[in-house]
C-alpha cells in the first residue's frame, strides 16, 4: 500500500504489544487499557485473522468473530468487521444479567454461562456485531472478546499474531492512539474510534472515508446514556407515585365519607 | 326486562364450537412449539439483523399494552373512587392477568436460553432497561395474582384468605399503578439505546411516554370490548353509562396520545419523513389507532351503540399492537437487502398463545363470579349482535 506505517510507530506497537502482560495491566487507569489498531491501508484481505480466530476460539469454518469484507463490489479497501470494544459499550449496559462485561483491561467479554438469550445486546449494538447461531437449538451470542485469556497471559490476540502485513497491532490504547495521530499529522487519513461512540478500544485508520467502506457510524457520544436518563428517574417516579397515589386515596376517601354523611343527614 | 340465553352453558353448541375452535388453534400452536424447541430459533424468520420479531413486538409488548386495563380500572375505582366502574374491575384484572401470563409465555418462546429466565432474579444488572422491565413484569404479575386470587379462593370456599387479600387491595393497587407506569414506559425505553438503528418516525426520546400513554389510551377500549362480548356470550344486560363513560374517557386519552405523538414527530423535525420511506406504516398505525376511532366516536349513534364501540375498540387495540410491531420491526434499520416477515411457525405460536388466553378467559367467566349477577344491570336493553336473528324473549 501507498502509505507505509512509520518505523517508529510500528516499533512502538510491537514493543507495547510485547510488554503489556496481564500483571502490568492490573489496576491501570482508563487511558492505560489495551486496544488494537487496524490499518485499512495495509490490510490485503488474506483472511489469516479469520482462520486464527476460528482456531483460537474453536469455531466452525466461516464462523469467526472477525469478518473481513474484501475489496470488491465497489468497495475500495478491505474492512475488518468485529467488536470495537467500546469504552462505554451499549451491549454491556443492555444485558439484563451482566453476561457482557467491559473488563478493566479493555476487552468486552461474554460470559455465556449467564446469558439468557434475550438478544437485547444485538438490538443495542450500533454496529450489529453480536450474532447468534440461529441453527443451534440452544444458541449463544457470538462475539470477539479480544482473546482476553491470551491478553491476560501477556500475548496479543490471535488475529494480531496471525496478521502478515502489520495491518493489526496490539498495545496500550493510548500509545496506539498516539501513533495514529502522528500518522494523521503526516498524511490525509481518517481515524475511527477516538471519539466515535464515546471512544472504542479498537481504532481504525483509513485513507478513504469510512462511510465509503460501509462503516457509517458517526455518533460521538456513548449510547448507555440514552437509557441512563430514564433509569435514573425510576426512584423519583416510584417515590412521587407512592406519595401522590396514597394522598389521592385518603383525600377521595374523606370526600366520599363526607358525601355519605350528607346523604345520611338528608 | 330482557333475559337472554347464556351461551356459556355446557349444552350450548356455540360454547362447544368456540372451545373446539380455540383448542384447534392451540393444537397447531403446539406443533409449532414442538418445532421451536426441537430445532431452535432457526425455524423462525428471525436473523442477526432482526433479532426481535413478532413474538417480542406482539406477544410481549402488545400483550402487556392490552393488559393495561387492569391497573387503569383499579386506579379509577379504588383510588379515584369513581365507583360506577366497579363492575368492570374484576374482568379488567382477569384480562390483565391473562395478558401478562401470555406475555411471559411469549418471552419463554423467544429466549434462546428460556430455562435460565430466573437468572434475572439472581444476576443483577440495574443499568439495563431489560432488567427493570423483567423485574416490574414479575412483580406486577404477582400483584395481579393477588388481586385476582380472592375471586378464585371464594369459589373454593377459602373465604378467610380471600378476605385477608381483599384487605390488601389499596396497597396492592398503588403498587400495581407504580409498577405498570414503570414497565409500560420502559418497554418503549428499551429502544432508546439504539438511536441509529430505529427509524426516526418511531425513535424519539419520548418513546417511554408514548408507550405509556398509548397503553393507557387503549385500556378503556379493551375493557369496553370485553364487556360487550362477555355480555353477549353470557346473555347479560349491558350497563349503558359504564360503556359510554369508557368511550368518552377513551376518546380523551386518544386525543392526548395522538397530540403528543404528532407534536413529537413535528417538533423533532421528523416532518420531512412523514411522507417518505416507511411512512405508510405510520399512517396505517395512526389511522387504526387514533384517526378512525376518533372519527367514529364523533358520531353519537356510534358512540352510543355497543356495536359501534366494539368496532372502535377493536380498531384501537389493533392500532396499539401495530405501533409495537412498527417500533420493533418496521423501524429497524438494517443492511440493504435484508427483510423480515414472520413465518408460519411464529404466527402459529402467537395465535396459539392468544387462543390459550381466550380459552382461560372463557373458562374463568363461565366458572367464576367475574361479572356481577344479572339483577344489577338492565339499565340498557341487552345487546345482541345485529347478525343474530334472535328475538329477545319478553316476560
Amino acid at each position: 500500500m501507498a502509505n507505509p506505517i512509520s518505523r517508529r510507530c510500528f516499533l512502538a506497537g510491537l514493543v507495547v504489544g510485547a510488554c503489556s502482560s496481564g500483571r502490568l495491566l492490573e489496576g491501570r487507569a482508563a487511558e492505560q487499557t489495551v486496544g488494537m489498531l487496524y490499518d485499512v491501508t495495509r490490510c490485503i484481505g488474506c483472511g489469516l485473522c479469520e482462520r486464527a480466530c476460528e482456531e483460537q476460539n474453536q469455531l466452525p469454518e466461516g464462523r469467526a468473530y472477525v469478518d473481513v469484507l474484501r475489496a470488491e463490489n465497489g468497495r475500495e479497501r478491505c474492512l475488518r468487521r468485529a467488536c470495537m470494544h467500546c469504552l462505554d459499550p451499549a451491549c454491556v449496559s443492555a444485558c439484563p444479567v451482566g453476561a457482557l462485561q467491559k473488563t478493566p483491561q479493555g476487552p468486552v467479554i461474554y460470559r455465556r454461562e449467564l446469558c439468557i438469550g434475550c438478544r437485547y445486546c444485538m438490538v443495542a449494538c450500533p454496529l450489529g456485531i453480536p450474532r447468534l447461531n440461529w441453527e443451534e437449538n440452544s444458541p449463544y451470542i457470538q462475539k470477539c472478546q479480544m482473546c482476553a485469556d491470551r491478553i491476560a497471559q501477556g500475548e496479543p490476540p490471535a488475529c494480531v499474531s496471525a496478521c502478515p502485513t502489520g495491518a493489526l497491532q496490539f498495545g496500550l490504547r493510548a500509545e496506539l492512539l498516539k501513533c495514529a495521530k502522528e500518522r494523521l499529522a503526516e498524511e490525509k487519513l481518517y481515524l475511527f474510534g477516538e471519539h466515535e461512540l464515546g471512544g472504542t478500544s479498537v481504532l481504525y485508520l483509513s485513507d478513504v472515508p469510512f462511510a465509503d467502506l460501509g462503516l457509517h457510524c458517526q455518533r460521538q457520544e456513548p449510547l448507555p446514556k440514552f437509557t441512563a436518563g430514564m433509569l435514573q428517574k425510576v426512584p423519583w417516579v416510584v417515590g412521587a407515585l407512592a406519595l401522590g397515589l396514597s394522598g389521592l386515596y385518603f383525600m377521595r376517601r374523606r370526600q366520599k365519607s363526607g358525601e355519605d354523611e350528607d346523604k345520611d343527614k338528608d | 326486562m330482557n333475559t337472554h340465553q347464556n351461551y356459556l352453558t355446557q349444552t350450548s353448541w356455540r360454547y362447544r364450537a368456540w372451545m373446539i375452535f380455540l383448542v384447534a388453534i392451540m393444537v397447531v400452536g403446539a406443533y409449532a412449539t414442538y418445532l421451536r424447541f426441537r430445532y431452535g430459533l432457526g425455524v423462525t424468520n428471525l436473523s442477526d439483523a432482526y433479532p426481535w420479531g413478532l413474538w417480542i413486538a406482539v406477544d410481549v409488548m402488545g400483550g402487556v399494552a392490552l393488559a393495561a386495563g387492569a391497573f387503569c380500572m383499579a386506579l379509577t375505582v379504588y383510588l379515584l373512587k369513581i365507583e360506577k366502574y366497579k363492575s368492570v374491575v374484576r374482568p379488567a384484572i382477569l384480562t390483565g392477568l391473562i395478558g401478562y401470563l401470555s406475555a411471559i409465555l411469549g418471552i419463554l418462546f423467544d429466549l434462546a436460553q428460556p430455562h435460565r429466565i430466573w437468572h434475572v432474579m439472581v444476576f443483577w444488572q440495574p443499568q439495563s432497561v431489560m432488567f427493570e422491565v423483567a423485574w416490574c413484569v414479575m412483580l406486577y404479575t404477582t400483584v395481579l395474582i393477588l388481586e385476582f386470587a380472592p375471586t378464585l379462593l371464594e369459589r373454593l370456599g377459602w373465604s378467610r384468605i380471600a378476605s385477608f387479600l381483599r384487605s390488601l387491595t389499596v396497597p396492592l393497587v398503588i403498587a400495581g399503578v407504580i409498577l405498570s407506569t414503570l414497565h409500560q414506559s420502559s418497554l418503549g425505553g428499551l429502544l432508546l439505546i439504539a438511536p441509529d438503528n430505529v427509524h426516526p418516525l418511531w425513535y424519539s426520546p419520548l418513546l417511554p411516554v408514548l408507550f405509556l400513554l398509548s397503553a393507557i389510551a387503549v385500556a378503556p377500549f379493551v375493557v369496553a370490548v370485553e364487556s360487550i362480548l362477555s355480555s353477549w356470550a353470557l346473555g347479560r344486560g349491558l350497563e349503558h353509562h359504564i360503556l359510554q363513560g369508557l368511550g368518552r374517557a377513551g376518546a380523551y386519552l386518544l386525543v392526548l396520545y395522538g397530540g403528543v405523538r404528532l407534536g413529537d414527530l413535528l417538533l423533532r423535525g421528523a416532518g420531512t419523513a412523514l411522507f417518505g420511506e416507511r411512512s405508510l406504516f405510520l399512517w396505517v398505525e395512526l389511522t387504526l389507532m387514533v384517526f378512525l376511532p376518533l372519527l367514529l366516536l364523533s358520531f353519537a349513534a356510534i358512540r352510543r351503540s355497543p356495536a359501534g364501540l366494539l368496532v372502535t375498540g377493536l380498531l384501537v387495540a389493533s392500532g396499539v399492537v401495530l405501533y409495537r410491531y412498527n417500533a420493533v420491526v418496521t423501524a429497524k434499520i438494517v443492511p440493504e437487502g435484508i427483510a423480515y416477515f414472520p413465518n408460519w411457525v411464529e404466527f402459529a405460536i402467537t395465535a396459539g398463545i392468544v387462543a390459550w388466553g381466550l380459552w382461560l378467559y372463557t373458562l374463568a367467566v363461565r366458572h367464576l363470579p367475574i361479572f356481577p349477577p344479572e339483577a344489577q344491570q338492565q339499565e340498557w336493553p341487552a345487546f345482541t349482535l345485529r347478525l343474530e336473528r334472535r328475538v329477545p324473549v319478553r316476560h
